[in-house]
C-alpha cells in the first residue's frame, strides 16, 4: 500500500501524479453521484471523482485518499465520511497548518515508513 | 522557437523559504561535482546549476541525482528552460549567506534556448558583516569594484556564465540612481552611495539578510532608553526601537556609536527613510515583533528624515495580541502584547528593593479580557500619569510576564502603552464587551495564587518539570503534563479514613467491628473509604510517580472510593482490576503540584495530582503550533 501525502488546495500542483490525502468539507455533490465539489483546508476549491457513487453529505468533513490527475483533480481510491460527532470539534485551520508544517519540515515527518 | 516567460523573483522567494511555487527558470550554467562516494556503479557524479529567473541568478542549486541523466542525454543544458516542480532550501551556514536549493524535481520545458534578459546574480551578503565586505560574488566588467577577493564560502562560478550587463550602464564612481536589477559594488568604496534612494522603497515585511540594496519608510512607534552593559569584550550601551510601516514591524537596535548618533536623532512617532542596516535572526526572547528578523544599525546606515506629509500612510504601531490566558503558557521573563480593560486601578504604592535599597513607585491594575483577568504593574512615571478612573481599553506592546504567584505582567522601560489604540479593531470589541457584560464578570484571574484548581497552569513534558527543578523552590509548582497513567499500585488504592468530617486520618480496623482514630483520639463503628492512589504516568519524555486523592481519583478511575472499597471487601479481584485496566493507557491532561519534602536525608520531590481533564486537541494542537513557531528563527 503506498503512502498518502497530506496536502490542501494549493499543494495539488505540486503533487500531480502523487498519492495524495485530503481533508475537506464536501461543497458540493454532483448530480450523477461521482463528482464532488471539495472545499480545502485552505479555503481552496478541488474536484473529486470517484468510479463508484458517493455517498457523502453536502457540508460534512470528509478524507479523501486518491491521486492527483494531470487536470489537477483527484481521482479518489477512498473515502473516509466522518460522523457528524467526530468532526464537531474538528479545528479545520490548525489541520491547514499543520499540513504546511508536515511540508516543510518533510524530514521530521515521516511519510514512506 | 517561442520564448517561456521565465518566473521573475522566484529565486528570491525560494531562498526566503517559499517552496511551493513552480517556477520557470532557465540554466545559465552547470557544473560537474565529483562526489567521493562508495558508491561501486561510479555514477555519483552530482550537477550544480546556476539558474536564472530573468532578471537575478542563483548559482548554487544542486540536481537531484535522479535528473543526472537529464544532463547526460543533452536533453538538459546550458539556456534549457525548466520548470522546478519540488525544491528545498538548504542552510548550510546561514550565518554566512551559504545556501543552497536542493532541486528534486523539475522538467525540461525546452532543451535549447536563447538566453532570456540580463540576469544579475543575487547578492547574498555576509549577514554580520554587512559592509560591503561580504560575499561579493559580483564580477564586473569595472576593475575597480572587485576589491573584495572571492569568499571561500560559495565557490564563485565559472565566469563566463555570470553576469552579462549587455548595454546596461554599470555602477560608476558618481552618484548614480541605480538601473533595474541587483547591481552591487563595494559599499563603501565604489558608488558611494550616500542618499536614500527613494525609488527603492521596499515593505518591512519583504526585508530579509539576502539583500543587499534596500530602502524603507518607516515610523519609529516605540524608542527605549539607552542602556549599558557588560559583556566578555568590555562595556558597551545600547538601545532599541521598532519600525513599523503599512506591512510590518521590525525591531532595530543600535550599539555604541551608533547608538549616540541614531537616539538623539529618531523621534518617537517620526517617519524616516532608513537603508543599509544588517539584518539576523530575530531573537525571539525579547523581541515579540511579528518579524522573523531584526535589525542592527552600523557604521553605514542611513536614516533621513521623512517630510511632513509623507508618512500620514504610516501607521503608529503594530500589536500582535495574545489573549490574557495563554499568558498563562508563556515562560516568565519573556515579552508580549496584550489588550484588556482596565477593571481596577490600584493606589501609587512605594516599595524598597531588598537587593538595592532603591524606593520604587508602583501602581498595580487588574486588566481583564472576554476569557481572564491578570495583575499588570506599571512603575515610575508611568503609573503617576496612570488615571483607569473611566475603564479605558489599554494595550501594553513588549510588556514582561512575571510569575509570581502564577502569572503577572510589568512594564519593561521599553513597554509601549496605548490607550483606546485605534489601530486595532480589538478596542472596539473590549468596549463593547466590557460595558455590556465584562464589567460583572468574574473572570479567572491569573494572579491569584489561592486556589490550585482553578489556576491555569503551563503545560510541559515530563523530562522538561524534571530538567527545570520544579518543586524544588520554596513554593509549590503547579504545572499540566499531557499523559497516561501506565501503573498503578490498586493493592492500596483506598484506605480506611476516620467519619468524622475534616479528619481525614487513617483509622486503624480493631477487627471488632471498631475502628480508631489516633488525631480524633476516638473509636468508631463505622469509617469511610478515601482514595490516595499511587499511580506512574508517562508521556513520550518519561514517567512519574503521582499521588492522588479524592475528586482526581474518582475521575481516573471511574467510581467512588466507597464502591472501590466495596470491591476490596469482596476480595473482587477481577472486577478491581478491569476497572484499572480502564483507567490506563488513556491520555490525559493532569495538573500537578510538585513539592519538594524531606525524607531522612533525601529531598525527594512529591506530585500530587490536583486536576484531571480531557485532552482538548484543538487548543493541545495550537500550543503546539505556537512553540513550533517561537522555534523557528527563520524558515527551514
Amino acid at each position: 500500500m503506498s503512502h498518502h501525502y497530506r496536502i490542501n488546495g494549493s499543494m495539488i500542483q505540486q503533487y500531480s501524479g502523487k498519492p495524495v490525502s485530503i481533508i475537506g468539507t464536501v461543497s458540493k455533490v454532483h448530480p450523477s453521484g461521482n463528482v464532488i465539489d471539495l472545499e480545502t483546508s485552505d479555503k481552496q476549491h478541488i474536484v473529486v471523482r470517484s468510479s463508484e457513487n458517493v455517498n457523502v453529505e453536502s457540508g460534512s468533513i470528509i478524507e479523501v485518499l486518491g491521486n492527483v490527475d494531470n487536470r489537477n483533480q483527484i481521482e479518489c481510491d477512498m473515502i473516509v465520511a466522518f460522523e457528524p460527532e467526530q468532526t464537531a470539534n474538528f479545528d479545520m485551520d490548525m489541520y491547514n497548518q499543520a499540513v504546511m508544517l508536515f511540508q516543510h519540515y518533510p524530514q521530521d515527518y515521516l511519510v514512506n515508513l | 522557437m517561442a520564448n517561456q516567460r521565465l518566473t521573475t523573483g522566484s529565486l528570491l522567494r525560494y531562498l526566503r523559504g517559499n517552496t511551493t511555487e513552480k517556477a520557470t527558470l532557465q540554466v545559465v550554467g552547470i557544473k560537474t561535482i565529483d562526489s567521493k562516494t562508495d558508491d561501486p556503479s561510479g555514477a555519483s557524479k552530482r550537477y550544480r546549476l546556476m539558474l536564472s529567473d530573468g532578471k537575478a541568478t542563483f548559482s548554487s542549486c544542486m540536481l537531484g541525482t535522479q535528473m543526472n541523466k537529464l544532463i547526460e542525454t543533452n536533453s538538459l543544458k546550458e539556456n534549457s528552460i525548466v520548470r522546478i516542480d519540488r525544491v528545498m532550501v538548504n542552510s548550510i551556514d546561514k550565518q554566512n549567506g551559504r545556501v543552497m536549493l536542493m532541486l528534486y524535481e523539475l522538467e525540461v520545458l525546452q532543451s535549447d534556448c536563447e538566453r532570456i534578459g540580463d540576469p544579475v546574480a543575487l547578492p547574498l551578503t555576509d549577514i554580520i558583516n554587512n559592509n560591503g565586505n561580504g560575499t561579493n560574488r559580483l564580477e564586473t566588467v569595472n576593475n575597480n569594484q572587485a576589491q573584495a577577493p572571492p569568499p571561500a564560502a560559495a565557490a564563485p562560478p565559472p565566469a563566463t556564465n555570470v553576469i552579462r550587463q549587455g548595454s546596461k550602464a554599470l555602477p560608476t564612481l558618481d552618484n548614480q540612481k541605480k538601473p533595474n536589477g541587483d547591481n552591487r559594488f563595494a559599499a563603501k568604496g565604489g558608488g558611494g552611495n550616500n542618499t536614500i534612494d527613494k525609488e527603492r522603497i521596499i515593505n518591512i515585511d519583504t526585508l530579509n539578510p539576502y539583500m543587499n540594496k534596500w530602502t524603507i519608510k518607516a515610523r519609529v512607534s516605540n524608542k527605549g532608553q539607552i542602556r549599558n552593559y557588560e559583556n566578555a569584550r568590555g562595556p558597551g550601551k545600547l538601545f532599541s526601537c521598532d519600525l513599523v510601516d503599512q506591512s510590518g514591524e521590525i525591531r532595530a537596535t543600535a550599539f555604541n556609536a551608533e547608538c549616540d548618533k541614531f537616539h538623539s536623532m529618531l523621534e518617537m512617532g517620526e517617519v524616516y527613510y532608513i537603508a543599509k542596516a544588517s539584518l539576523k535572526a530575530a531573537n525571539r526572547q525579547f523581541n515579540t515583533t511579528n518579524n522573523d528578523y531584526e535589525m542592527t544599525f552600523n557604521h553605514d546606515t542611513i536614516i533621513e528624515a521623512c517630510d511632513a506629509g509623507e508618512g500620514e500612510n504610516i501607521p503608529q504601531v503594530q500589536f500582535n495580541f495574545i489573549p490574557i490566558s495563554e499568558v498563562a503558557n508563556r515562560t516568565a521573563n519573556t515579552t508580549c502584547d496584550v489588550i484588556g480593560v482596565v477593571k481596577s486601578t490600584s493606589d501609587m504604592q512605594t516599595i524598597v528593593s531588598k537587593a538595592s535599597q532603591k524606593e520604587f513607585t508602583k501602581r498595580e491594575l487588574l486588566l481583564v479580557d472576554e476569557k481572564a483577568s491578570i495583575s499588570v504593574t506599571l512603575w515610575g512615571q508611568q503609573a503617576e500619569e496612570f488615571d483607569g478612573s473611566s475603564h479605558p481599553v489599554i494595550a501594553f506592546k513588549g510588556i514582561k510576564i512575571g510569575d509570581f504567584n502564577g502569572r503577572t505582567l510589568s512594564c519593561f522601560n521599553n513597554t509601549l502603552i496605548r490607550h483606546d489604540p485605534t489601530e486595532t479593531q480589538r478596542t472596539v470589541e473590549l468596549r463593547v464587551w466590557y460595558d455590556n457584560e465584562g464589567k460583572s464578570m468574574d473572570l479567572p484571574d491569573l494572579s491569584k495564587g489561592a486556589d490550585a484548581g482553578n489556576r491555569p497552569t503551563a503545560v510541559k513534558t515530563l523530562a522538561q518539570i524534571i530538567a527545570e527543578g520544579l518543586g524544588l523552590g520554596d513554593k509549590p509548582d503547579y504545572v499540566s503534563v499531557k499523559a497516561m497513567s501506565t501503573l498503578m499500585k490498586k493493592d492500596q488504592a483506598v484506605y480506611m479514613m476516620c467519619p468524622e468530617e475534616r479528619c481525614g486520618k487513617k483509622v486503624v480496623d480493631e477487627n471488632n467491628g471498631s475502628y480508631r482514630c489516633e488525631k480524633c483520639n476516638k473509636t468508631y463503628n463505622n469509617f469511610k473509604w478515601a482514595y490516595m492512589v499511587s499511580a506512574e504516568i508517562s508521556d513520550t519524555t518519561g514517567a512519574q510517580w503521582i499521588t492522588v486523592f479524592r475528586n482526581e481519583a474518582e475521575a481516573l478511575l471511574g467510581l467512588t472510593a466507597e464502591e472501590f472499597g466495596a470491591h476490596k471487601l469482596n476480595q473482587s479481584e477481577s472486577i478491581i482490576e478491569e476497572i484499572v485496566r480502564k483507567a490506563m493507557n488513556h491520555e490525559r491532561i493532569f495538573k500537578l503540584r510538585a513539592k519538594a519534602e524531606q525524607y531522612n536525608d533525601e529531598r525527594k520531590i512529591k506530585f500530587t495530582c490536583v486536576g484531571i481533564s480531557d485532552i482538548d486537541w484543538s487548543s493541545h494542537g495550537r500550543r503546539l503550533l505556537d512553540e513550533i513557531k517561537q522555534m523557528e528563527p527563520v524558515q527551514n
